[in-house]
């Protein structure tokens, strides 16, 4: 586990035996070397586009699904975190959705996330390969730009009146192999 | 299969299968989990089962879409045929809240009380019956009463275990025929809930409301005339 308290940690579904740590950063000025890094595979770990998260929660969704996939040899993807990457995206379209909620070479907000085995985390060392400011999770209230989350998740104004949009968005992450919007 | 798992507390244990009480992913969290069914060849049961756990998370997803407030699903696990929600908390049924009411108040002062709260069932019924939800066990077990602290009443719908999505009058009207039922059989003055929730049924299914109703008299005659015969 990360001692900083920027970052967040949750447990994934014990059959996974693994959990997810996320962290947020802001002015990211080397993001065309970090997501070469990841592309490569000489950074483990998930960057996701900032923008389009609402809550860690959301992130949290989709990474224990994809865990679980990991877990029982069902992922659709290469990798657990491409995996998380496609589970973000309500798409059935692999690159489409990598493209979307991966990060981009100007992109300034980034959020990653690693999966760890309960004892030790591997954040620390990616953030060190990262040149920005840590921010806390709450920042993403600043940062979400909600407009486009509800264009991306298919949210209509009727929903949106009486549901929040955390709600809306897990529950499309959590079934959408089998509901079309 | 295990009977526990892990930090998870059974709460129910129904014909079909169990509801477990607990937290999953940092949140409070309902577990819903089917039974196999021994009588039927297993592969025939996993078929079926997947298609109805489908079917009860369409719903609930296509209800929010709706405008109707429902839990939030974090995961639908078919291997291990369960559903992950968010447990609705603090929250009690709708039947808990008719019956609370009656019995702390008199008559016209329940039904101040209640009113609000049977004019959003109506609402909300109404919203589904406008999208083609047709929810398949619409009792007010199935509904959690919920207020804030600024006084809102929010209720949420649950239960969409038999539920599907069709443009269906008469399976509408049995929906509000099972609702009507549930009513009368658990609360003594619920003749003018009924009335109340109608209302604003009405005004959330504008379009369809009128066939609806005519297939709610026929339910409810046919219903009449099994009561009598049987
Ligand atoms: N998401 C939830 N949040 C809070 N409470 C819940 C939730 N889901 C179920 N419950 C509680 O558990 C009870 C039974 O749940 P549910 O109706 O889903 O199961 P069931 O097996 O169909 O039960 P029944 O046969 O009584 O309808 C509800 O009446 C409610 O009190
Ligand atoms: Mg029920």
């Amino acid at each position: 586990m990360s001692d900083d308290l920027n970052v967040f940690c949750e447990e994934l579904d014990s059959c996974t035996g693994l959990r997810i740590s996320i962290a947020l950063l802001r002015n990211v000025e080397n993001s065309k070397d970090v997501k070469a890094k990841v592309m490569s595979g000489s950074l483990q770990c998930a960057v996701i586009k900032a923008s389009l998260i609402v809550d860690p929660c959301q992130v949290v969704v989709a990474a224990n699904r994809a865990a679980i996939g990991l877990s029982t040899g069902t992922m659709v993807t290469r990798s657990v975190y491409t995996e998380l990457l496609f589970n973000l995206s309500i798409s059935k379209n692999i690159s489409q959705s990598l493209i979307k909620f991966g990060v981009h070479e100007d992109d300034q907000d980034i959020l990653v996330a690693t999966f760890d085995k309960q004892d030790a985390s591997s954040i620390d060392s990616v953030l060190s390969e990262i040149v920005g400011r840590l921010v806390p999770l709450s920042e993403l209230r600043n940062i979400c730009d909600r407009k486009l989350v509800c264009k991306s998740y298919k949210v209509g104004d009727l929903e949106a009146k009486t549901t929040t949009l955390l709600d809306s968005v897990v529950s499309r992450i959590a079934t959408s192999e089998f509901v079309s919007h | 299969m295990s009977t526990e798992f892990q930090g998870f507390e059974l709460i129910k244990q129904g014909a079909e299968g169990r509801l477990f009480r607990g937290s999953y992913l940092g949140k409070p969290t309902i577990v819903k989990e089917r039974f196999r069914k021994t009588y039927r060849h297993p592969d025939l049961d996993d078929y079926l089962t997947k298609e109805r756990m489908k079917a009860e998370a369409r719903a609930i997803v296509r209800s929010k879409a709706a405008g109707v407030r429902t839990p939030s699903i974090f995961l639908v696990d078919f291997e291990r045929r369960r559903i992950y929600m968010e447990d609705i908390k603090p929250s009690i049924t709708v039947k808990k809240f008719i019956t609370d009411s009656l019995l702390g108040c008199s008559g016209e002062d329940a039904l101040g009380k209640i009113k609000p709260v049977a004019l959003e069932v109506g609402s909300i019924v109404g919203k589904l019956h406008a999208h083609n939800i047709i929810h398949g066990d619409l009792t007010t077990s199935n509904m959690l009463y919920s207020i804030s602290e600024d006084g809102q009443i929010t209720v949420t719908l649950i239960d969409f275990g038999l539920s599907h999505v069709e443009n269906s009058a008469e399976d509408k009207g049995v929906d509000l025929y099972v609702l009507e039922r549930a009513l009368l059989s658990t609360h003594a003055n619920a003749d003018k809930l009924f009335p109340i929730i109608m209302q604003s049924y009405k005004k959330a299914n504008n379009k369809d409301s009128k066939t609806v109703l005519d297939k709610f008299e026929d339910v409810r005659a046919r219903g009449r005339k099994r009561t009598m015969v049987g």
